[in-house]
C-alpha cells in the first residue's frame, strides 16, 4: 500500500510504501535522527505486547538494510518481545536528509520535552540547515518562539554536564530555570545536582542556593567548588542521624553565612540577646533587619489591668533594661 | 581632541536653527550626520540598540520638560544637600560598571537638547522665585559634564550664562581631562570644576572610557593653577581587597598636587544602586565584583553597604582629609543623620540646614564670590512645590 506521507501537510509531497519488515532487515545502529527521550518504555511495551504496533515505524533504505527515521523505541520493544516483523512506512531514499528529519519531527503527535527539542535542533544544525531557516521554520515546529535568542539558548543547553541534563530532563525544568547552571564547570554542576537529588530540590529553591553560592564565589574570589569544599558539603549529603530537612536547613544557613557573614553574625547575636529579655505578658520583639533604622518594635498583648502592673515591673527590671540597651547598641 | 567613539549623530530637523546644533553640524564630518525626527528615531530604533551601542550615538533634539531639577534625594530618611541638576544632556559616553543611569534612563542614546534659550529662561524663572539664597547647580548628574565637549560645545554657553549669576555656584563634574577649553577663559569666581575620584585599580576595572587617576589629578592641578575652584567626589566609595591602602594613597597623591585652599567641597558617598541595576551589571560587566559585597536594602530601597562598613569607609577618608586641612568642606551624600554624627562628629538638622552649611562655608572661605552672609530661613523652601505649581 502507498500514499502521501502527510496528506494534511501539503508541503511534504513525499510518497511512502506501507508494508512489514523482518527485524533483521532493520539496522538500528544509525541514530542520526534519534532525538526523543528513552524513558517510559514500560507503558509502550505493555501496549505493544497486548495490541501490537499501532503506528508503523518510519524507515529508509540504506544499502542492503533499512535505517530507522522514527520508531527507535518501538523497534527495541519489538526486539525484546521477540516479534518476527514490524509494520513500517518506507520513505523514498532520494529525499534529502533535512526533509527526512522534518518528517520524523512531524510524525510524533505528542509535545516534545525540552531536551528533545534541543536534540532536534542539534540534528538540524548538523544537517547544515541555514540559521534563518532554523529560526523561522523549525522553532515553530517545536513550539518555540521565533527568536534567535531561543535558538541560541536551547543549543547551549547541551553544554551542560551529563548528570545535569539527566536532572533537567527528569524534572522537566524550564529554560529559565536551567540558566542557574550556566557558567558552572561540569564538576560543579554535578555536585549541585547531587545536592538537588539528595534534598529533592527543584526550581526556585535550588535556584536560590546556586545564586548565593555563585555570589559567594565572586565575593570571595573562589570557585563554587572551593566554596562547597570549604563548607565540607559532603557532611550534609551523608548525614545519618540528622533528618533530611535538618541537614538542608543547616546547609542553607552555612551558604547564607558565607554570602552574608556580617549580617548573619549580627542577626544571630540579636537573637541571643533577645532571648534574655523576660516579659511576662505575650509579646513580640522585632527590629529592622536592614540595620538602617535604629530602634526596636515591641508589640504587647495586654488583656488585664494586672498585666499592666506586671509590664511596668518587667520594663523597670534592671536585667531587662540591660538586655534592651545591648540590643539597641547592636542596632 | 575629537571623541572618536561617537559613530553617529542624529539631528531632529526641528533643532537645525539652534546655535548649538549649528555648532555641532559645523564641527563633525557630514557622513556621521543624519536628519530624522527624534520621535521617529526613538520609536524605530531605541528598542534595538543596546546601552553600549547607544553610547556611540548622539541624538540632538528639543526638550519640552524641566531642564533644572532638584537632585532627587530619594528618601526622607537620608540627608540630601539640595543640589540642583541641569540636564542639557542625558546619557553618558563613559562606561562605568556601577553607573545608575543604566537603570535610570529610558533610551540608550546620548541625548543633547539644543533649545538652550528655553533652558536658560527656565533657570532664570526658577531662581527668581527664591531670592536671597545660593544655589549649587551642575550638569554632571545624568552625564559627564565635559566628556562630550569636543562635539557638543556646551561649556561656553553655560559659563556665559552662569558667570553673571551671583546666586549660583555652577559645577562641571567629570571623569575626563577635557579641560583645555576652560584654560583659554578667564575663570568666573562662581565656577567649579570637579572630579569623581577612585583608586587607579578601580578606574581600570570599573570606569571604562574615563581617564586615569593621574590624568584627572593633573587636570585638576591645571585648572586650579588657572584660578578655577575645584571639587572632588569620592562617590561611589567602594569596598574591595586593599581599599584602605588604595584610598590612603589616592588622598596622599591628591593633596600633594592640589591645594586644599582651592577645594570648594569634597563629597563622600558609598556605593548604592537600585536592585534592578544588579542584573544589568551582571550582564554588562560580568567580571565586576562590586555588587557581591555584603549589602542591605536601605530605606530608600537602594542596595548599600551595611552601616558599620559605611562608617568605617567614611571615617577613614574624612580623618585623612581633616588631617591635611580641617577647613575643607566635606559632606556625605544620601546618608542618615546617625551616620553623619558617627562619622563626621555632627549632623545637619535638615536638608535645608545642610544646604545652608554649604553657603556658610563658601561665604567664609571664598571671598571672591562675594556672597552675602547666608540666612538659614532662605534655604528651607520646598523646591518641588515650584514644579508642582507650574505644571
Amino acid at each position: 500500500m502507498s500514499g502521501d506521507i502527510f496528506p494534511s501537510y501539503p508541503k511534504i509531497k513525499t510518497k511512502y510504501i506501507f508494508t512489514s519488515l523482518k527485524l533483521d532487515q532493520i539496522d538500528n545502529r544509525d541514530e542520526t535522527f534519534r532525538f526523543t527521550d528513552e524513558e517510559n518504555y514500560s507503558r509502550l511495551q505493555k501496549s505493544i505486547s497486548q495490541v501490537g504496533i499501532i503506528y508503523p515505524l518510519m524507515v529508509q533504505k540504506k544499502g542492503d538494510t533499512y535505517g530507522i527515521i522514527s520508531g527507535f523505541k518501538r523497534f527495541q520493544i519489538a526486539k525484546a518481545l521477540n516479534l518476527s516483523q514490524v509494520p513500517v512506512r518506507i520513505l523514498d531514499e532520494k529525499i534529502s536528509p533535512e526533509l527526512t528529519f522534518e518528517i520524523a519531527l512531524l510524525s510524533h503527535s505528542r509535545e516534545y520535552r525540552l531536551l528533545e527539542k534541543v536534540r532536534a535542533l542539534l540534528i538540524l544544525k548538523k544537517l547544515r540547515v541555514p540559521r534563518p531557516r532554523l529560526v523561522q521554520h523549525y522553532l515553530p515546529l517545536l513550539d518555540l518562539p521565533v527568536s534567535e535568542y531561543y535558538l541560541e539558548s536551547y543549543l547551549k543547553i547541551l553544554n551542560f554536564s551529563f548528570s545535569t541534563l539527566n536532572y533537567l530532563s527528569r524534572y522537566q525544568l524550564s529554560l529559565k530555570q536551567i540558566q542557574m547552571f550556566k557558567g558552572l564547570s561540569h564538576h560543579e554542576q554535578n555536585l549541585l545536582v547531587d545536592v538537588a537529588e539528595e534534598f529533592k530540590l527543584r526550581g526556585l529553591e535550588l535556584q536560590n542556593i546556586i545564586a548565593d553560592l555563585r555570589e559567594s564565589s565572586r565575593r570571595n574570589h573562589q570557585s563554587v567548588y572551593q566554596i562547597l569544599k570549604e563548607m565540607n558539603w559532603l557532611q550534609f549529603l551523608q548525614g545519618d542521624t540528622n533528618s533530611r530537612s535538618n541537614r538542608l536547613s543547616q546547609l542553607k544557613k552555612l551558604i547564607k553565612e558565607k554570602r552574608y557573614p556580617e549580617l548573619m553574625k549580627i542577626n544571630q547575636e540579636l537573637k541571643i540577646i533577645k532571648k534574655g529579655l523576660k516579659i511576662s505578658c505575650p509579646h513580640y520583639l522585632s527590629w529592622d533587619g536592614s540595620l538602617e533604622r535604629p530602634g526596636l518594635k515591641l508589640l504587647l498583648n495586654i488583656t488585664t489591668p494586672e498585666e499592666i502592673q506586671g509590664l511596668i515591673k518587667d520594663l523597670s527590671n534592671g536585667r531587662n533594661i540591660l538586655v534592651l540597651t545591648r540590643l539597641l547598641e547592636k542596632l | 581632541m575629537k571623541r572618536k567613539f561617537v559613530k553617529k549623530i542624529y539631528i531632529d530637523p526641528e533643532t537645525v536653527d539652534y546655535p548649538l546644533t549649528q555648532q555641532i553640524i559645523a564641527s563633525v564630518s557630514s557622513d556621521i550626520l543624519e536628519f530624522i525626527p527624534a520621535s521617529k528615531l526613538l520609536l524605530e530604533k531605541s528598542g534595538n540598540i543596546s546601552l553600549g551601542q547607544g553610547k556611540k550615538i548622539i541624538l540632538v533634539s528639543k526638550f519640552e520638560g524641566d531642564f533644572l531639577k532638584p537632585c532627587p534625594g530619594t528618601s526622607r530618611d537620608y540627608l540630601c544637600c539640595q543640589y540642583h541638576i541641569l540636564n542639557p544632556v542625558m546619557g553618558c559616553p563613559l562606561n562605568c560598571s556601577y553607573c545608575i543611569l543604566q537603570a535610570y534612563l529610558n533610551n540608550p542614546f546620548l541625548r543633547v537638547y539644543a533649545n538652550l534659550e528655553d533652558m536658560f529662561n527656565q533657570v532664570s524663572d526658577y531662581l527668581g522665585h527664591f531670592p536671597g539664597r545660593l544655589f549649587r547647580i551642575g550638569t554632571g548628574e545624568l552625564t559627564d559634564s565635559l566628556a562630550l565637549e569636543s562635539l557638543v560645545p556646551l561649556s561656553q554657553w553655560l559659563i556665559e550664562y552662569f558667570a553673571d549669576r551671583k546666586d549660583v555656584i555652577f559645577e562641571f563634574k567629570t571623569k575626563t581631562d577635557d579641560i583645555d577649553h576652560l584654560l583659554d577663559l578667564e575663570p568666573p569666581p562662581n565656577l567649579v570644576v570637579s572630579w569623581s575620584l577612585n583608586p587607579q585599580k578601580i578606574i581600570q576595572k570599573e570606569e571604562g572610557g574615563t581617564v586615569s587617576l593621574e590624568r584627572r589629578i593633573r587636570a585638576a592641578q591645571r585648572v586650579q593653577r588657572k584660578g578655577y575652584k575645584v571639587g572632588f567626589h569620592f562617590d561611589p566609595l567602594l569596598i574591595f581587597p586593599g581599599w584602605e591602602e588604595e584610598y590612603r594613597r589616592l588622598l596622599d597623591m591628591l593633596f600633594s598636587r592640589v591645594s586644599t585652599q582651592g577645594i570648594i567641597w569634597i563629597s563622600l558617598g558609598s556605593l548604592r544602586f537600585p536592585p534592578s541595576l544588579k542584573e544589568i551589571i551582571q550582564k554588562r560587566f560580568p567580571s565586576s565584583r562590586l555588587i557581591y559585597e555584603e549589602m542591605i536594602r536601605g530605606l530608600d530601597g537602594k542596595m548599600r553597604y551595611l552601616r558599620p562598613t559605611r562608617l568605617h569607609l567614611y571615617k577613614k577618608i574624612i580623618n585623612q582629609i581633616k588631617q591635611v586641612d580641617d577647613k575643607v568642606f566635606c559632606y556625605l551624600c544620601m546618608e542618615s543623620a546617625d551616620v553623619w554624627r558617627r562619622s563626621m562628629g555632627f549632623s545637619p538638622q535638615s536638608n535645608a540646614h545642610l544646604d545652608f552649611l554649604f553657603a556658610q562655608s563658601i561665604e567664609k572661605r571664598f571671598q571672591d564670590i562675594q556672597l552675602s552672609l547666608p540666612d538659614l530661613s532662605h534655604y528651607s523652601l520646598i523646591h518641588s512645590s515650584f514644579f508642582l505649581k507650574n505644571k
